[in-house]
């Protein structure tokens, strides 16, 4: 046997005790993130590059694999153009995606500037703040089903507390009755993190500003809005994405209709499962939509990062020229 | 002085104006809770609550007793669901977040990102593929409570969870953990001994989201149960309940006191973790 240096030694023993924590951190990682790995991949990676092969077939609900026959850009064509073959496909998604936008467009504004005058007001100091705060975010812990049962007969035109929204009949009820029940169920979520917002907003600056005459109206337009500015933007680009999600109040509350008037695109999505008068190969048209519209809503995403960093940079800079500022004693 | 004077204007001005928001935001909760004790919806609805003489427990006593709409047993189903799908998900998601921040791993950084990423992507995108691993598993459609597995389980990869426990994980000092190693305790015994004593007050938040997302769930419970909703209503979960509920023609009972019954139990929840939900909420904005 050969004798081994003490040096030699030394550099076995760190050997075998690297490879040693090198094992035992790959079986820590396999025991602690290995579970949520696998759920992940098959609940969300999964399915995400299954629906996008999918939506190069045609094939229905239930088929099997060997049923299903690749139709190229097929599906793409048919929603984006019309083909007599398939005139649903077209005309669904249009419908659908206008309807949705046309949501998007209604409820957006709405759910930025009401929670922002919340969020103000609240800034104020006024008595009873964190219960005025507790009560706009508490609509938002219920059900959508819960709410709209309720705001269906709220509005109900016979016997509602308000009578004069037939949603039923008349088109634009039904958006205003869509619209004012989303308002009153997620307002507090953007006015909560707005709040949030305005608490950090450095005080000396209204003083600075107070001092320099400048009133209540103008320090909101000046300090208090640019401020909060990275607030403002991740409420815009959340909201924008929750609206183009809606399902729930159309569906329970005026049911897609009237005559298909609010019917959004995840319902439209939905019948092609569902309805069978939706013809033969709906379910990779709806693949298909489904792609398309997180285009939409990627396209969004990748906005709001480009939007976020930019801001960041500036406030760096800012930072940066306050500090070098400071450090030549001005 | 002056100062002074507009603080004080700025606080009466902001509590008139809120008081009066604060009573249209509130009518519609009073007015249900008051048509819910109508005996029928078509009278007295001018009021808010009805007249001491048709006054009546009768919507609640066929909701409770009567076995068409069986709002309770939908609340217990929703209550099992929710608080399943809660617990494995806490445990899956808080030992990933622990491996996350503490473990260093090749291609961290790439799966991060990817899981980063997922939440761009809107749900419906990934509903069909879904719909179709249900459907081979046997679970989607199914007649009975095996059906329950499809709302449990396609949770567990959710992220909000992860990205809340694991900027929370994100602040206790790494040093602490180097030590704990240096005393030889190995990653199981720092997690169950170091980090969860620690981070308990960030689980429990996400607990309390991950519950509520569970329990308000409506579109995915409802295009699971559509095997139950025609065999076996009494399987349904709230949310998909109370849709059965406000659609039927019911001329003795107000679907109101359904709206009620379904609303206290999230509001027995919102009165003991109003702070810990609100919080979480701000948080979310500051990044």
């Amino acid at each position: 046997m050969r004798e081994l240096t003490f040096e030699q030694r030394i550099e076995a023993q760190k050997r075998s005790s690297k490879t040693r924590s090198v094992l035992s951190r790959y079986s820590t990682v396999f025991l602690f993130f290995g579970p949520y790995l696998f759920f992940f991949t098959l609940f969300f990676l999964y399915p995400l590059i299954r629906g996008f092969i999918d939506s190069f077939f045609f094939w229905n609900f239930g088929d099997s694999v060997s049923d299903m026959r690749f139709v190229g850009w097929q599906n793409y064509q048919n929603i984006l153009f019309e083909n007599p073959d398939f005139p649903l496909a077209h005309q669904w998604f249009t419908t659908g995606l206008g309807h949705t936008v046309l949501f998007v467009a209604l409820t957006v504004p709405f759910l930025i500037v009401i929670p922002l005058i919340i969020a103000l007001l609240l800034n104020k100091k006024p008595w009873g703040e964190s219960f005025f705060r507790a009560l706009f975010f508490l609509p938002n812990v219920l059900s959508v089903a819960t709410v709209c049962l309720i705001f269906r007969y709220v509005f109900n035109s016979s016997m509602g507390l308000v009578r004069n929204f037939p949603y039923q009949s008349d088109v634009t009820s039904a958006w205003v009755v869509l619209v004012l029940t989303t308002l009153w169920w997620t307002v507090g979520n953007n006015m909560v993190i707005l709040n949030a917002g305005l608490k950090q907003v450095d005080k000396s600056l209204y003083e600075a500003a107070s001092v320099d005459g400048c009133n209540q109206f103008k320090q909101v337009f000046y300090i208090t809005l640019p401020q909060i500015g990275n607030q403002i933007l991740i409420c815009t680009i959340t909201t924008i994405i929750a609206s183009f999600n809606v399902y729930g109040q159309s569906a329970l509350i005026t049911n897609g209709g009237p005559l298909d008037a609010t019917m959004m695109f995840i319902q439209r999505v939905l019948q092609f499962k569902n309805n069978p008068s939706a013809g033969t190969g709906g379910a990779g048209v709806a693949n298909a939509m489904c792609i398309l519209f997180s285009l939409i809503i990627v396209v969004i995403s990748i906005i709001q990062l480009l939007l976020s960093k930019d801001r960041s940079k500036t406030t760096r800079k800012k930072r940066e020229i306050k500090k070098k500022t400071k450090e030549r004693g001005i | 002085m002056a100062t002074k004077r507009s603080i004080l204007i700025g606080r009466i001005v902001s509590t008139v104006c809120l008081s009066l928001l604060a009573a249209v935001w509130i009518i519609p909760i009073i007015w249900a809770l008051g048509a819910s004790f109508k005996p029928d919806l078509y009278t007295d609805t001018e009021l808010l609550f009805p007249e001491a003489e048709h006054f009546t427990w009768q919507n609640y006593e066929y909701l409770l007793f009567n076995g068409e709409y069986p709002v309770l047993r939908w609340i217990l189903n929703s209550f099992l669901v929710a608080s399943i799908a809660t617990i494995l998900y806490l445990i899956i998601v808080s030992f990933a977040a622990y491996a996350l921040v503490f473990v260093d791993f090749r291609f961290k950084n790439l799966i991060f990102n990817i899981i980063l990423a997922s939440m761009m992507v809107p749900g419906i995108v990934t509903f069909i593929p879904m719909y179709n691993l249900m459907d081979s598993f046997g679970w989607a459609g199914a007649t009975d409570a095996t059906y329950f597995l499809s709302l449990i389980f396609p949770g567990l990869g959710g992220v909000f969870g992860l990205f809340l426990i694991r900027s929370f994980f994100l602040n206790i000092p790494k040093e602490l953990i180097e030590s704990c190693k240096v005393d030889g305790s190995n990653n199981f015994q720092i997690f169950f001994r170091v980090i969860l004593p620690v981070g308990k007050s960030a689980i429990f938040v996400a607990a309390i989201f991950a519950f509520l997302g569970n329990w308000n769930d409506f579109m995915w419970p409802q295009q699971m149960s559509i095997g139950v909703q025609l065999f076996q209503p009494e399987l349904l979960t709230l949310p998909v309940g109370l849709a059965k509920l406000s659609g039927a023609k019911t001329g003795d009972v107000s679907p109101l006191a359904g709206a009620v019954l379904s609303a206290i139990p999230v509001m027995a929840v919102y009165c003991f973790a109003q702070k810990y939900i609100i919080d979480g909420v701000s948080r979310s904005g500051i990044k």
